[in-house]
């Protein structure tokens, strides 16, 4: 039997703050030619920044910022615990964390969030709407590995 | 949401895959819109052919439960009706406990029976 668990978070704020300046941006710069690659950039940049994918197998765990290109892969051999947080809107931002020079944040919106401790002390914070059950299932693949 | 898939069960793999992205619409964890993952991205966390998650996803759209839509991956339908995929997971369900239960001489009322005592 092989479990995984899945998730993609969109952060409507970060995509709603990237249209906006987007529109701005095209209203604002002239000529056009200039202002449309300006805008879309702006409403990538917001939608990249707005989009946390998240996939947790057998192998370890895959971590990816915005909804295209690789992900970032970790082993299961780097991991060395997970567990769940409730980040609030200024900790999803980075604010009032734990200091850690070696801290990594996908967290573009408050709420439940996955914290994953690597074996060379690099923190994760990703925000995942079900972090218990990637808890769990990290958990239990770690229990295989005894 | 959570998948799993058993490659020694003796349901295939395609209707493994698409069976977990039903339950996940019954228990909630999955709304209209919401993006799943990629093809490649599934195949790779549970070790199976992308071509397999392909033939699932292709299933589910069959069933307008997902649409494809380019450059924008796979998503759940607008219009996805949770009671009803649930009504038909517990159909086949009963089915296929009928099934079996006939093929072993029992009949409808002893099948009745067992299901209320177990209930």
């Amino acid at each position: 039997m092989t479990t995984a668990y899945t998730s993609t978070v969109v952060a409507r704020g970060h995509v709603v703050v990237g249209v906006a300046l987007g529109v701005v941006a095209a209203l604002l710069i002239r000529p056009w030619p200039v202002a449309v690659p300006v805008a879309l950039v702006l409403v990538a940049t917001g939608v990249y920044l707005g989009t946390v994918r998240l996939a947790l197998g057998a192998d370890g765990l895959r971590v990816a910022q915005g909804p295209w290109g690789r992900s970032r892969t970790i082993p299961r051999w780097a991991v060395a615990s997970v567990s769940c947080t409730t980040l609030t809107t200024a900790q999803a931002f980075g604010l009032g964390l734990p200091w850690n020079r070696r801290a990594s944040r996908l967290t573009p919106r408050r709420g439940p969030a996955l914290v994953v401790e690597l074996t060379d002390g690099e923190v994760l914070r990703i925000t995942t709407p079900d972090p218990g059950a990637a808890a769990s299932l990290a958990a239990a693949n770690r229990k295989d590995d005894r | 949401m959570l998948w799993k898939v058993d490659p020694a069960a003796r349901e295939p793999l395609v209707e493994q895959i698409a069976s977990s992205v039903r339950l996940a619409l019954v228990r909630g964890q999955l709304a209209a819109g919401e993006r799943l993952p990629s093809a490649r991205e599934l195949a790779e966390v549970l070790d199976v052919n992308a071509n397999t998650v392909l033939a699932a996803y292709r299933v589910l759209r069959e069933e307008e439960i997902v649409e494809f839509r380019r450059g924008r991956g796979v998503r759940v339908g607008p219009a996805v009706d949770a009671p009803a995929i649930a009504r038909s997971a517990v159909v086949e369900a009963a089915r296929t406990y009928l099934a079996e239960g006939l093929r072993h001489g029992w009949g409808v009322d002893e099948l009745t029976d067992l299901l209320r005592e177990l209930g």
